[in-house]
């Protein structure tokens, strides 16, 4: 690890990779900040960017980006009451209040230092795991990378909001997209319909863009955008916490942040379970929980610790699997692909380097968030007043271009006015997006161990045969019903009182 | 009767899950128990339509209270404009390259979404130039990308 520092440091000081970082790291906190708008959407659209860049530059743009995004969510909670993504709900129901009370400058300050503390310790936790997880992973076969794809996919439809069966559709969606091409292994066409533009697959930046970005920004406009939100301006001033303040949250910091690190380990858990889960832990340990909702500091370290410190924790099983820990390290996975970089156990020694830079990236970042937060304070309520007719058109236009970029066809930006009009039908259903990102990515994966593994041993036993795989098909397994076991559960509970 | 939208959902779903099974059983690949083969994940992803499709149809059915409308007609027409313009946008980029093409599709989109809020035309115009511009040298100038150049030229 430490025989890596020379090329971290020559690769963060370079002058155009600073400015990436300062630049990527702006636009992924206007991005979090806006509702509608995340962090994992900026990685989606600027990636293609990234294709003229040396994997270490990428590196750092695209993670820029994702923390950016990830640290900017609770301003939107904070001034609005409308969280910037998933990431940042609890953070509304304690920040919005304090707003309200004319303290925003005290909840903002409050997100920034969370943010800066579940990232930057997250980051180094993720630095110094990762490795021996990697050699652990060494011991897995086809039939446990299985069982770990499986159960990354159908952990999002444990939490999916809405009914289990438009969950299970989604991650079908992606795993129809992910089939399109030559097969793996036996490289047989499918869906290719002798169509030289399907033969390499679907392309990722096509699919995702489309499917996310402009179906969403077309759908906002159908439904009218409303009226441009009120911001109060004046009490954004100072940063007002103390670190008295700090010391008395220390307990809900830590254990918000042991809470984050470990849901964003899970395989394709994250930031959007992790701030829930630490808010009602922080609400239930409290001495006075009737003051949660009501605008307690403590409701917004805790979401805020927990969301960041799913980045380190999603990062372990991203670098030492190949697994991603949420939809944005699932994009991360795509995007490295590209530059060469196979994310799992092997990535430790073929490009150790790009994997350390990865994490020095994310420490730097956080520090470069907080700064550029705590001296841009006072921007924060114009980036939630841009007007949505001159921020969509520029977001369309960007999503055509990365399209084109990404394939350097406009073929595919006709594909993704498909892919558009797929998303406007699962909004119109109700069908939830985050399964099919992880389906789609991870499919030829989760394909080509399947296969492997029926190869070695010709049936399906033995992915119940070996230990690890079992307790991950059973894991996997018990989250598609997940939410039939809850209603039994509920109704097991309701009969007893 | 009033169809609602998880019943139309579910519906199509089924039907696409059909068509799935249908071409990938078409496909001249053996397939067994001891080595599916590439007919395997669209397989898996045509019975996932099939079952959740019936399912959520089901659901549909069971709802008792009103469904709030996705969207209002005028919606789907503002909705179905905005995709019209993108689909011209990026034919009209085949022939004549993203740099003449993007000013006025910029353009044409700032002033469909600005209905109702307060911009005024020289606002849109500078607007849609200046995007276009900054998007051109960011791309083809700082990072070496290629934009669509056009067949006519």
């Amino acid at each position: 690890m430490i025989e890596n520092l020379p090329y971290i440091v020559s690769q963060l000081v370079q002058p155009f990779n600073l400015i990436l970082m300062i630049v990527g790291t702006a636009i992924g906190i206007i991005f979090g900040a806006i509702p509608g708008l995340s962090g994992t959407l900026a990685v989606m659209l600027f990636m293609p960017l990234t294709y003229s860049m040396n994997a270490g530059t990428a590196v750092i743009f695209l993670i820029a980006l994702w923390i950016g995004g990830c640290s900017g969510a609770f301003i939107g909670s904070v001034l609005l009451g409308i969280p910037g993504s998933a990431s940042a709900v609890s953070t509304c129901w304690d920040g919005y209040p304090m707003s309200k009370q004319g303290k925003s400058g005290k909840a903002l300050a409050i997100g920034m230092v969370a943010s800066f503390t579940g990232t930057f310790f997250s980051a180094i936790i993720a630095a110094l795991l990762s490795e021996t997880i990697a050699d652990i992973a060494f011991l897995m076969g086809p039939w446990e990378y299985f069982a770990l794809c499986f159960v990354a996919i159908t952990m999002v439809l444990a939490i999916s909001k809405g009914n289990m069966f438009k969950g299970l559709v989604s991650a079908c969606i992606g795993l129809l997209f992910a089939s399109v091409g030559f097969s793996p292994i036996d490289a047989e066409p499918r869906f290719v319909f002798d169509n030289m533009y399907l033969m390499s697959g679907l392309g990722m930046t096509v699919v995702l863009i489309g499917v996310f970005s402009v179906s969403s920004i077309v759908a906002s406009y159908g439904k009218g955008f409303g009226a441009l939100p009120v911001v109060d301006n004046k009490s954004v001033r100072g940063l007002g916490i103390t670190f008295g303040e700090i010391k008395e949250q220390l307990v809900n910091i830590i254990r918000s942040f042991l809470i984050g690190l470990g849901i964003g380990f899970l395989p394709g858990m994250g930031s959007g379970l992790s701030n829930l889960v630490a808010y009602s832990s922080a609400k239930n340990a409290s001495k006075d929980p009737d003051s949660f909702g009501k605008g307690n500091p403590g409701g917004i370290w805790a979401p805020e610790v927990a969301n960041n410190a799913s980045i380190g924790g999603a990062m372990i099983p991203m670098a030492a699997l190949g697994i991603p820990g949420d939809s944005t390290t699932a994009l991360l996975i795509g995007a490295l692909t590209i530059h060469g970089l196979e994310m799992g156990p092997m990535v430790f020694k073929n490009s150790g380097h790009i994997v350390y830079l990865m994490f020095g990236t994310v420490a730097v970042v956080a520090c470069v968030v907080l700064v550029m937060q705590v001296l841009g304070m006072r921007l924060f309520p114009q980036i939630l007043k841009v007007p949505y007719h001159y921020m969509y058109p520029a977001l369309l236009i960007i999503s055509m271009v990365s399209a084109y970029v990404d394939a350097g066809s406009l073929y595919k930006c006709g594909m993704m006015l498909v892919f558009a009009v797929v998303g406007i039908f699962m909004a119109y259903g109700g069908i939830p997006t985050a399964p099919l990102i992880l389906a789609f990515i991870l499919g030829p994966t989760l394909e080509s161990n399947m296969l492997k593994a029926f190869q070695y041993t010709g049936t399906a036993a033995t992915f119940f045969t070996r230990p690890i795989s079992c307790v991950m098909m059973v894991i996997g397994i018990g989250c598609v019903f997940s939410p039939i076991i809850r209603t039994v559960l509920g109704k097991m509970k309701a009969g007893k009182q | 009767m009033n169809i609602k939208r998880d019943q139309l959902t579910g519906a199509l779903l089924v039907v696409i899950g059909i068509v799935v099974f249908v071409m990938t059983s078409q496909m001249n690949v053996p397939f067994s128990m001891a080595y599916p083969g590439p007919k395997a994940l669209p397989m898996i992803a045509a019975f996932g339509f099939v079952v959740c499709g019936a399912g959520i149809f089901v659901e549909g059915m069971k709802k008792q209270e009103a469904e709030k409308p996705f969207m209002t007609k005028e919606g789907w027409i503002r909705m179905a404009l905005a995709m019209a313009v993108l689909a011209v946008y990026v034919f009209v980029s085949s022939l004549i390259g993203y740099l003449i093409t993007t000013p006025f599709a910029a353009y044409a989109l700032t002033t469909m979404f600005a209905k109702g809020s307060k911009s005024t035309l020289k606002g849109r115009i500078i607007y849609s130039v200046l995007l276009s511009v900054i998007i051109y040298v960011i791309y083809i100038y700082v990072f070496g990308l290629s934009l669509p150049s056009g067949s006519l030229f």
